[in-house]
């Protein structure tokens, strides 16, 4: 199998950098200021009262912010334009960046949907206080009288939601034209607009607030706090929670702005604290401006404004204007003004993520049509185009909003665990603008958040619980049966240069070992070794050699240095390959660790065995760049080896113990490498006085787990003050000196050079390092 | 005072508050890399470390 990647050589076109921290964040607010929050009132208050409604979107603040900085993190790391299909490809690889993609595209889709309707119910409604509804509705039917097709008048209910539903497809058609035609609308005027939506709607809350001091009696509106229960908050959060998708607009800006290190994160943070204060106002604005008792409320006034639905907050603030009809009318311009800009960034969003699929070869080529004259992308349009017309002509406004936030929910739980696996297997890599305070805390208090608002969702919608995860599953099923064997190689990903297969498939009952050789003198220093452990464990090897190319040289030259690791295949395939079957590999990467960590998850090995030069780092890590991050993620056991070449006897083994999985697991290797030498492994312990280690219980424990060799093992403990002086003394009398790591995660030890690292480091004899593969306690431990 | 109003406007104002101390926290930090210059995420976290 050879893969190469597409060419390197070209220069890559850029987009120039004109986007300053003010346009990025007015970009964040003019999504969020959109329809979410004015379909979301009315509903909301109806399902979670006065109290609640305040709560839902202040707490719904809260929980954007976490995901928020997930995003802000990873676009500070990654500042290219993708977004959340870009960190899923880089932290996971083309399975779930597919998938991410697949989700965008959907959700934003879905978005446009929204507000579309909320455009088109709000122009109706203004159409409907001009008075033309009327007139219009009452000719129509005259006519329709007339020529006798309905024998019954049309009810202006049913009208308007027929006129909802053309006038929405009306302006979806529309804005998906103006797509077509190539986007006029600069970040600079978008954001000029932005402001203006965002002063208005402050100037509704500043003015509820006006209101409410001016008629105290209208807080008497909260006197119901949560009637329905505290339980329903998180009903509505679910509900609402498109409200705040805008800071994932800026992510995708990572390409366009000014500093996009320092610049993207600020923006999304501060969308998101000016939009939740500003969500607080309105809510607060919305429930004290109908008065109690006044004329025509005849129920509690969260009741009364729930009772409209989705046009509950026009009709709320319609109670409020002081020039009634004037208010009304700006008030609903504002709506269908702010719609206007959200609906056609969401179109342009969604296009974006469908074309990056078909780009990629995800999705058939039909989603990277470029139209000649105008430059977009007409088929992935295309198909955005049809999921809004489908989602808003079937679905009721309130399953499209809901849908919209089940999506997005999805797709920011994927984000954040990004995040993590991003810091964890990436940290030494990436140069970071921004680096979350508390990591994990917040990725992790932000899935669990989501799940439990993911999980009260289905209060308000279950069809929302039935279209999204099917539309997941759809999109499992495209990757695996689809895209999987089609998707085009990146930069980003590891490649395989060169492979031979003399065994086609691993041998049924072998054990895989792997291993990693650099060249000549290394595969040199392995062999013995090597030998040995195959020979104990029945082996399959499998022998590879990583290519580093930094990100400066291009691809093609890859293959220049690919002559020392082949040497060193050759060498020990030389010794070992009568006896074991092997298979060899000689991949590409831009880091080595990963590439062999990605190589030891895809070939499913067992072992891996590498060589140390026996210094000690002297930067930020302690056996060295390539080794620490591999014993740390390595899924499988690993055995390190210092200065174990040249054909030499293991008569004496010395085994410092003082419990955990890797010291019995030392214990096992130490016995295979001496057993050719008849030799002898000795398990050792320092006693310093603080508490004493019971090494035979330890052995009685270990032995049916890990193949120690009873007649070969002896015990001795030893008194002394400092352990590492006490294992250095005792270490001279013997001819290996076999060490489990110590099993802290390696951000936690960093700094720290631990014990079992000092000593191999300084001591003369050859040593070997082992890390047991850990059960569920060391994964955890691990993350956490 | 209503109990549940009470609850409910420690809630909002806790959840207020939090959202605008993390803002601010989080303009420091981006600052506070920004002005030293952009480091891995490993160098950062060790930087910090030695100082304590």
């Amino acid at each position: 199998m050879s893969s190469k990647p597409e060419s390197s050589s070209n220069p890559t076109p850029e987009l120039s950098r004109e986007l300053t921290l003010y346009h990025l964040t007015m970009m964040g607010l003019g999504m969020m200021i959109g329809a979410g929050v004015f379909i979301g009132m009315g509903v909301s208050i109806g399902i979670a009262g006065p109290g609640g409604l305040i709560l839902t979107f202040v707490l719904n603040g809260l929980l954007a912010m976490f995901t928020a900085m997930s995003f802000a993190e990873l676009s500070s790391a990654i500042p290219r334009a993708g977004g959340a299909y870009n960190f899923a490809r880089v932290g996971f690889g083309r399975g779930t960046s597919f998938l991410a993609g697949w989700m965008e595209w959907f959700a934003s889709s879905v978005a446009g949907s929204m507000y579309a309707l909320t455009f088109a119910i709000y122009t109706v409604r203004l159409a409907s206080l001009l008075g033309w509804l009327d007139s219009v509705l009452s000719n129509f039917n005259a006519a329709l009288l007339k020529i006798n097709i309905i024998e019954t008048a049309i009810s202006l209910e049913s009208f308007e939601g027929v006129l909802v539903k053309v006038v929405a497809i009306t302006t979806a058609f529309l804005f998906i034209y103006i797509n077509f035609r190539g986007s006029s609308e600069t970040g600079k005027i978008g954001a000029l607009i932005t402001l203006g939506q965002t002063c208005f709607v402050v100037a509704i809350g500043l003015f509820g607030i006006y209101t409410a001091i001016k008629d105290p009696s209208r807080m008497q509106n909260f006197t119901s706090f949560v009637p329905e229960g505290w339980g329903k908050i998180l009903v509505t959060m679910g509900f609402t929670y498109v409200a705040f998708e805008g800071y994932e607009v800026i992510a995708q800006a990572g390409d366009e702005a000014i500093n996009p290190r320092r610049n993207l994160p600020k923006a999304m943070i501060y969308s998101v604290c000016i939009v939740t204060l500003i969500y607080a106002l309105v809510s607060f604005a919305t429930v004290v401006s109908v008065k109690a008792g006044s004329e025509g409320i005849d129920k509690p006034v969260w009741q009364w404004i729930g009772g409209f639905g989705k046009e509950g907050f026009g009709e709320a603030f319609a109670k409020m204007m002081p020039y009634k009809n004037i208010g009304n009318y700006i008030l609903t311009l504002a709506v269908i003004f702010s719609s206007t800009s959200a609906l056609n960034a969401t179109i342009y969003s969604a296009t974006r993520a469908s074309y990056a699929l078909g780009r990629d070869s995800m999705l058939p080529k039909f989603f990277a049509l470029i139209h000649k004259k105008t430059n977009t992308p007409h088929g992935a349009l295309m198909a955005t185009g049809v999921i809004v017309f489908i989602a808003m002509t079937v679905l009721p406004t309130e399953q499209v909003v809901s849908c919209g936030s089940m999506m997005f929910l999805f797709l920011f739980f994927m984000v954040n665990v990004c995040v993590i696996k991003i810091r964890r297997s990436m940290a030494d890599e990436l140069t970071y603008g921004f680096l979350m305070p508390l990591f994990p805390l917040f990725p992790l208090l932000a899935i669990a958040c989501q799940c439990i608002v993911a999980i009260e969702l289905k209060e308000v919608s279950k069809i929302a619980w039935i279209i999204a995860p099917a539309w997941v599953l759809l999109g499992i099923a495209i990757y695996w049966f689809y895209s999987r064997s089609r998707a085009t190689v990146t930069e980003d990903e590891i490649l395989v240069l060169e492979e031979q297969k003399h065994h086609e498939e691993v041998p049924t009952g072998k054990y895989p070992i792997m291993v990693a050789i650099a060249n000549p003198d290394n595969a040199n220093q392995l062999t013995q070794s090597t030998f040995r452990l195959c020979g104990a464990k029945d082996a399959h090897l499998e022998l590879i050699h990583m290519v580093q190319v930094p990100d400066q040289v291009s691809l093609h030259d890859a293959e220049k240095h690919m002559q020392p690791g082949k040497e060193g295949l050759f060498e020990i395939m030389l010794s070992l390959a009568l006896h074991f079957p092997i298979n060899t590999t000689i991949r590409y990467c831009r880091n080595i660790a990963r590439g062999i960590v990605s190589a030891i998850r895809e070939k499913k090995t067992k072992m891996l065995v590498l060589g140390w030069h026996g210094v000690i780092d002297k930067g930020i890590f302690n056996l060295g760049s390539k080794i620490d991050p591999i014993i740390e993620q390595a899924p499988c056991n690993v055995v390190v080896l210092k200065d174990c070449g040249g054909n030499k006897t293991f008569k004496r083994a010395l085994v410092p113990v003082a419990g955990g999985p890797n010291g019995a697991f030392a214990l096992e290797i130490a016995s295979i490498l001496t057993k050719h030498d008849e030799g002898t492994v000795t398990a050792f312990s320092v006693d310093t006085g603080r508490g004493k280690f019971d090494l035979d219980k330890f052995i009685a424990d270990n032995s049916k787990k890990y193949d120690i060799d009873p007649e070969s093992l002896k015990t001795k403990t030893v008194e002394g003050k400092s352990v590492i002086k006490t294992i250095l003394s005792e270490a001279k009398h013997y001819d290996l000196i076999v060490l489990g790591t110590t099993e802290k995660p390696m951000l936690a030890q960093m700094g720290r050079i631990s014990i079992p690292e000092k000593i191999a480091c300084r001591t003369q004899q050859p040593v070997v390092m082992v890390k047991s593969s850990g059960g569920v306690r060391s994964w955890v431990r691990k993350w956490i | 005072m209503n109990t549940n109003i009470l609850i409910g406007i420690i809630i909002a104002s806790l959840a207020i508050l939090s959202v605008i101390t993390l803002t601010v926290v989080n303009r420091a930090r981006i600052e506070q890399i920004a002005s030293e210059g952009c480091k891995t995420a490993r160098e950062t976290l060790k930087d910090k470390k030695n100082v304590k």
